[in-house]
């Protein structure tokens, strides 16, 4: 449909979109550089440092046997009783996912990738949901709706048309930017640092991750746009926007009605991305709560759309 | 029939603090094809707010628009054979006149040649890279009009076209549309400013407060008012006044002005009349109407 492509067209002229992308390519091109630097150690000077590792571990192992409090990511329930024969086996594993390597030895290793990219994904969340509530907010704030319904009266169509743009925007800014970061920080591995752990498996679930953070992206872009086109405004949805995910989610909610807990937005979004079964939303898998996630953001879009099918446009 | 139709239209709004604000109070309006139709009325006589009805973006409180045959909610039907500028018109403001019009005719598959054939029809051709905000309300106003034009629409609907253009501007875009009617298209043009739409409209149609007060062809309108008179200006103005009675004329003194409720044709009857008595007349001309008068009368006379 022509206005879908109109609407893309609109949203990549953007200036906010292009400040976003020219802001971001420099933020990776810089952080590509100061990783390279930083991950300047010779092998001379780590070796010394590996016994120094394995001390760590075994002392780390031999803490978990004891019972002693982990402030490691899986719950401290997932491990057998203390006592059991297989407690010392879970804690071996336990510490082994921990790369304790890393900690001491400040090469940049490929592996790491995996939690830049997750650690990003917040922040591209964030950038989609600007991006989605302006895309909208910038148009009735200005009155260039009302001349765009002159033209094409029927309100849905107009409302799709925009939420598809600012959906298909979001993904593919995201996506590229996270292809860039990787392809700025591998250097810094392959040439002074390591590329261990490089195996095809990596990349698989590497590229999965960042499909998923694309996938978050155009979620928070959907529903900052629904929220921007009820509210006819940007300033409404970044206000919503934070106030209900820190308000009422963090405080609120999480706090004092445990068992919404499940349901939450900005815990979904964690299991979503970081696949980490034990903790936010126990037994939840990345698929099921990118289904409640994309059902959420397809239920604003719908109450949008049918707000907006009534209202007077001046 | 009639191009575009207005039954019984209503419109309230709702104050924030309770109260409604009548904004059309049970309008009627038929507007030909063809020619130039004026919608006047003062500031806040709900002239936006029924082409806002009739393009769909505000919804009726009561009543019903028809456009080119359609109804409301098959406004998108005949959408493509109506140009429309809504009050100030309004694009994304970062992007340039041009870039704005181009995002408008990809809509509907049209392509640049056409964009710079309209730029260059209300002069915008040399500032059409500038971007929208930095024009001024004039351009703005001329790159609304060149929207309009855009799809070469048999029905331009225009509110204020010429808000905020100079006196050459208005000229050019009274030409314009003039120009567009003799092309066959139907203007239907509001305005605050009766004398400004006088000279361009064939009919007209005069809103007050939401209703229509008169509507018609612009002579017809015209002459609703009272009976035509005659401007007598001479030094002795008491001696003239006392001579005309007289005469039988009925006459009345206005400033410095004699008013005579005659024709332009008794202008010879009252210059001799005059004459006889050996008072010279310095200036008789007839006395010009216009829909501001009418205006003024009809307006006065309802409240
Ligand atoms: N969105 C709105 N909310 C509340 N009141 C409104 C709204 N739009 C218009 N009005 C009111 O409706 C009445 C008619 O307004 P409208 O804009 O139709 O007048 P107008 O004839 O176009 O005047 P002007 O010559 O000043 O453009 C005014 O009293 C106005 O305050
Ligand atoms: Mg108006």
């Amino acid at each position: 449909m022509r206005l879908v492509g109109v609407e893309l067209r609109r949203a990549f002229a953007r200036r906010l979109t292009k400040l976003v992308i020219v802001v971001s390519i420099a933020g990776i091109v810089a952080a590509g550089l100061a990783v390279y630097f930083h991950s300047n150690r010779t092998t001379a000077e780590i070796s010394p440092a590996a016994p120094k590792i394995e001390d760590v571990k075994n002392r780390a192992i031999q803490d978990c046997v004891n019972g002693g409090s982990l402030d490691f990511p899986t719950p401290p329930t997932a491990l057998p009783p203390v006592g059991s024969a297989q407690r010392a086996g879970a804690c071996q594993n336990l510490v082994d996912q921990l790369q304790f390597n890393q900690a001491v030895d400040k090469r940049f290793h490929v592996t790491q990738l995996a939690d830049v990219l997750q650690h990003v994904s917040a922040f591209a969340a964030i950038i989609a949901w600007l991006l989605g509530s302006s895309l909208v907010g910038a148009e009735w704030r200005s009155g260039s709706m009302a001349t765009l319904l002159t033209w094409e009266p029927r309100r849905i169509r107009v409302t799709m048309a925009k939420a598809f743009a600012a959906v298909v925007a979001a993904f593919l800014i995201v996506m590229v930017l996270q292809g860039l970061l990787v392809g700025a920080l591998y250097p810094a591995a392959r040439f002074r640092g390591s590329t261990a752990g490089a195996t095809n498996e990596f990349w698989r679930s590497l590229s999965y991750l960042g499909l998923r953070s694309g996938g978050l992206a155009a979620g928070a872009a959907l529903i900052a746009f629904s929220v921007a086109s009820i509210g006819r405004s940007t300033a409404a949805a970044l206000g919503a926007g934070f106030g209900y995910l820190a308000l009422v989610e963090g405080a609120l909610l999480g706090a004092l009605v445990p068992s919404s807990r499940p349901w939450l937005i900005v815990r979904n979004a964690v299991v979503f991305i970081t696949d980490r079964r034990g903790f936010d939303v126990p037994g939840r898998s990345p698929e099921q709560a990118g289904l409640l996630l994309l059902g959420y953001a397809l239920g604003f879009l719908l109450i949008a759309a049918l707000v907006n099918l009534r209202r007077d446009v001046n | 029939m009639a191009v575009i139709e207005v039954e019984a239209l209503h419109k309230e709004f709702r104050r924030l603090r309770g109260g409604r604000t009548i904004a059309v109070d049970g309008l009627d309006l038929a507007v030909p094809y063809g020619g130039v139709f004026g919608f006047l009325g003062p500031n806040g006589a709900g002239k936006t707010t029924t082409i806002r009805c009739a393009l769909g973006l505000v919804k009726p409180t009561a009543g019903r628009t028809r456009v080119l045959d359609a109804e409301a909610n098959r406004l998108h039907t005949v959408i493509d054979r109506i140009g429309s500028i809504v009050e100030t018109p309004t694009f994304f403001p970062t992007f340039s006149g041009r870039r704005n019009l181009r995002l408008l005719g990809r809509v509907d598959g049209i392509g640049a040649a056409a964009v710079e054939q309209v730029l260059e029809r209300v002069g915008l051709a040399e500032r059409g890279d500038d971007i929208f905000k930095n024009y001024s309300l004039g351009m703005k106003q001329r790159l609304g009009i060149a929207a309009a034009l855009l799809r070469e629409p048999e029905l331009l609907i225009l509110d204020e076209p010429a808000n905020g253009l100079d006196p050459a501007g208005i000229k050019e875009v009274r030409q314009l549309l003039r120009s567009l009617a003799d092309e066959g298209r139907t203007v239907f043009l509001s305005s605050h400013l009766l004398g400004e739409v006088q000279q361009i409209c064939d009919r007209v149609a005069i809103l007050a407060r939401g209703k229509c007060i008169a509507q018609g062809e612009v002579a017809d309108v015209l002459s609703r008012g009272q009976a035509a008179r005659m401007v007598v200006k001479v030094e002795n103005i008491d001696g003239a006044l006392q001579v005309l009675t007289g005469a039988g004329f009925d006459a009345n003194v206005e400033r410095d002005e004699i008013l005579v409720t005659a024709p332009a044709s008794d202008g010879a009857r009252i210059s001799r009349t005059l004459a006889l008595k050996r008072i010279y007349v310095a200036e008789l001309r007839p006395m010009e109407v216009s829909l501001e008068d009418v205006f003024l009368q009809l307006t006065e006379g309802g409240s």
